[in-house]
């Protein structure tokens, strides 16, 4: 499969969209703009819509992660031990789901090979919007120790937008439970979603558009 | 290793005095009887050092002349009862491309290992795929690694690159990322 | 009246939860009965045994501690033993008890690994965290011995990098006699379990002829009848002088190989307790060269998965010319497809579990 085909046709033009989120920000402002300013006539009633509604909709996102029963490598088995019942995941709200259709986020945890990136980025794909990708390990994040090889895609972003980096050869579980806390405090801080209708599809139709 | 010639400051090739297995010398008296001017060379090995590991290892070159194999590895099956084929392994010497099999025996415990060679430029010897069932992936995987094409296999295509890979990695004049490559 | 049956294929994977790694097992199924099976590998292949042709002998050391992720110990000490076979180099006899310490330390934390990983495929959701819990016990000791958790960089070429102390040993037999207990529990909770038994008796069973002849090795060999284990066969290190069985069963089924990797935990909670007993004082890192000399040497080993190899060709320098290891697993998922004729899919995740495949060993 033409990997530069699939990259190009979802995230718009090229790689810009895949490592900067402030874009997705910028879009969102400009919904916000059309669609509410239109019909809404005060700025309060939207501040407060925005406070409430939009508070409620990131505080369950972040607290109730469901990530993907994917087990890449070395990573997976500690992404494992931090699932079972030393390094419990699930009081952070995290379910692992088989199902990529009913999906938040996608843990790659370990080496990408050429052979599995079309089926990787199938996979996130195939999960609905919003969802966020955590990059476990070196070999994700980079390439890791496997940088020399010639079947080795050089870290998971080069195929699909990562919102996490979680280092390490592998990394602790305690490393992978930051790594998770960290990503709800990036759901947390972003601007709400409260729409509900996928930030990126929206910025590469408009792309596409212009 | 016929070339013996060792760069300046290398260590020399261990040697050992220790006389082989009763149950190898045994076994490679037979092979010699019995394949007497169809192998190159039989030879019980030496155990090096048996607090490094228990060896009992015979080893038959075959050279260039590939059309007793198919036979020769039936009869160590049936007759021999060489049961297990452990390791099927191609080397690129850059005159040549030496293919091994290691064949094990589960009762006596001896490993034979049949050394076969061939051109570099279109690599071919006979499977064992057809004699011991086990052969087959590890045949596979030295195809795809390093192009040798086994006369006779079942199914040969590529196991662990994908299917549309031009190359052979695991040769040595394979080039391993082009300049640009991004991923 | 004639009722045409559907015929196709169907991928289980890459990405499916019991398949633990990256494989994808194409099965041809008639209505519901499997009648062929066709294996992909490759989706983890990492080129390992090219980039160990760029390094020297020590720095390709953590590069195959990645290729078995859940057994370690095992590979490194397999590469590692490989180039000592190469240069002829025989380690002092503290460091090969330190080994067959460690070495089947992590032969039980993969059983239990496995355990846990089988029985979650079943649907026994408990049995997946008990065995866990007690893999954190191992993880712990080989934490305190090592600094991490799983890569552990503790081999070198010609013992090992650093020596076991007295705080340690003493640990590693109160967590062998705490797991040998702990196999009572598991067998209580499995033993007249009706969902288990119903899953695994009878199902994937592959007779001893075929067994041998399509290169199947490790427990589940010795689940279908063959009495070979290399520790016994071709001893290395300190294999020899220690007392222990080696459990096989003759039924062949998923049953028998989870029963015989059960009882290879015991069997290797006994191993430790006498190697700590038995370890004399001394050194535990001797002298070693830096360059190999230009000749082929190989190692077996009895990996918790099977009968691993390495074999190593050096030129006379510092890097070796070929490396080649022999994954247990390439070959028992090549046997796979006997194993699933006539079965059920439902059965597919028992039959695929019960063979202990981990990927990174299968595609190198």
């Amino acid at each position: 499969m033409d990997l530069d085909a699939l990259t190009r046709a979802d995230a718009g033009e090229g790689l810009l969209f895949t490592r900067s989120r402030d874009l997705l920000m910028r879009g969102q402002t400009f919904l916000e703009r059309s669609l509410i300013e239109a019909p809404l006539v005060s700025t309060v009633v939207k501040r407060l819509v925005e406070k409430t509604m939009g508070e409620v909709l990131k505080l369950g996102q972040s607290a109730s992660m469901w990530p993907l029963h994917l087990g890449i490598a070395c990573c997976a088995i500690e992404m494992a031990a931090m699932g079972a019942s030393r390094f419990d995941a699930e009081r952070l709200g995290v379910l692992f789901w088989s199902s990529p259709r009913q999906c938040d986020v996608l843990f790659i945890n370990g080496t990408v090979s050429r052979k599995f990136a079309p089926r990787l980025r199938m996979l996130y794909d195939q999960m609905p919007e919003p969802k966020w990708a955590m990059a476990v390990g070196n070999c994700a994040i980079s390439g890791g120790p496997f940088f020399e090889g010639y079947n080795t895609v050089l870290g998971a972003d080069q195929i699909l937008p990562v919102d996490v980096y979680v280092p390490g050869c592998p990394p602790k579980p305690e490393a992978m439970l930051f790594g998770l806390i960290k990503l709800q405090e990036k759901i947390l801080n972003q601007k709400p979603d409260y729409l509900g209708i996928g930030i990126r599809q929206e910025m590469a139709h408009e792309a596409g558009a212009r | 290793m016929a070339d013996a010639i060792l760069p300046p400051g290398a260590p020399p090739v261990p040697t050992s005095d220790t006389p082989p297995d009763a149950d190898c010398a045994a076994l490679a008296g037979r092979i010699g009887a019995a394949w007497a001017g169809k192998v190159t060379e039989v030879a019980a090995l030496n155990p090096l050092n048996h607090g490094i590991q228990r060896e009992r290892n015979v080893l038959v070159r075959f050279g260039s002349d590939h059309r007793p194999m198919e036979a020769f590895w039936r009869w160590l099956r049936d007759e021999e009862k060489f049961e297990h084929c452990s390791l099927v392994l191609a080397i690129d010497h850059l005159d040549r491309i030496e293919v091994k099999h290691l064949l094990f025996n589960y009762t006596t415990h001896v490993t034979v290992e049949t050394s076969a060679d061939t051109d570099r430029l279109e690599p071919s010897v006979p499977t064992a795929a057809l004699v011991w069932r086990g052969a087959n992936w590890l045949e596979r995987e030295q195809y795809d690694m390093l192009g040798v094409d086994f006369r006779g296999h079942p199914d040969l295509r590529r196991v662990l690159l994908p299917e549309d890979w031009i190359g052979f990695p695991l040769r040595k004049d394979f080039e391993y990322r082009q300049a640009g490559e991004w991923w | 009246m004639v009722v045409a049956v559907a015929e196709m294929w169907i991928n289980i994977g890459p990405s499916h939860p019991s398949t633990h790694g990256l494989w994808d097992l194409r099965i041809k199924v008639s209505g519901e009965v499997i009648v062929d099976a066709d294996p992909q590998v490759g989706y983890l292949h990492r080129s390992v045994e090219k980039i160990l042709e760029r390094k020297e002998f020590l720095m390709g050391m953590p590069i195959t501690e990645r290729l078995c992720y859940v057994a370690n110990m095992n590979w490194t000490h397999l590469y590692i033993h490989a180039v000592e076979r190469l240069m002829n180099l025989e380690v002092p006899d503290r460091a090969k008890y330190i080994r067959v310490i460690v070495c089947e330390l992590n032969r039980i934390a993969s059983h239990l690994f496995w355990l846990g990983a089988y029985v979650h495929d079943i649907g026994n959701l408990t049995m997946f965290l008990w065995p866990i819990r007690e893999r954190e016990y191992v993880l712990d000791l080989l934490e305190y011995l090592t600094g991490a958790r799983m890569m552990y960089n503790y081999p070198r070429i010609g013992g090992q990098v650093k020596d076991v102390d007295d705080k340690f040993l003493r640990r590693s037999k109160i967590v062998c006699a705490m797991i040998n207990e702990q196999t009572a529990t598991y067998e209580k909770f499995l033993d007249n379990n009706h969902p288990w038994l119903v899953r695994t008796k009878g199902v994937g069973t592959i007779d001893k002829a075929m067994a041998k002849n399509a290169g199947l090795t490790g427990p589940s060999l010795r689940a279908s009848g063959v009495d070979y284990d290399t520790r016994k066969a071709l001893p290395y290190w300190a294999y020899g002088d220690l007392d222990f069985d080696v459990p096989v069963y003759d039924e062949g089924d998923c049953w028998a190989r989870y029963r015989v990797r059960l009882e290879e935990i015991r069997e290797s909670c006994k191993i430790v307790r006498q190697a700590v007993d038995d370890i004399p004082a001394g050194e535990y890192l001797g002298k070693a060269p830096r360059v190999a000399p230009k000749t082929c040497a190989w190692v077996r080993h009895e990996d918790p998965r099977g009968e691993s190899m390495c074999l190593v060709m050096g030129t006379g320098g510092k890097n070796p010319y070929r490396v080649k290891f022999r994954s247990p697993a390439f070959v028992n998922i090549s046997a796979l497809p006997l194993m699933l004729l006539g079965f059920k899919v439902p059965d597919v995740p028992s039959i695929m579990g019960s063979i202990d495949v981990c990927i990174g060993e299968v595609d190198r």
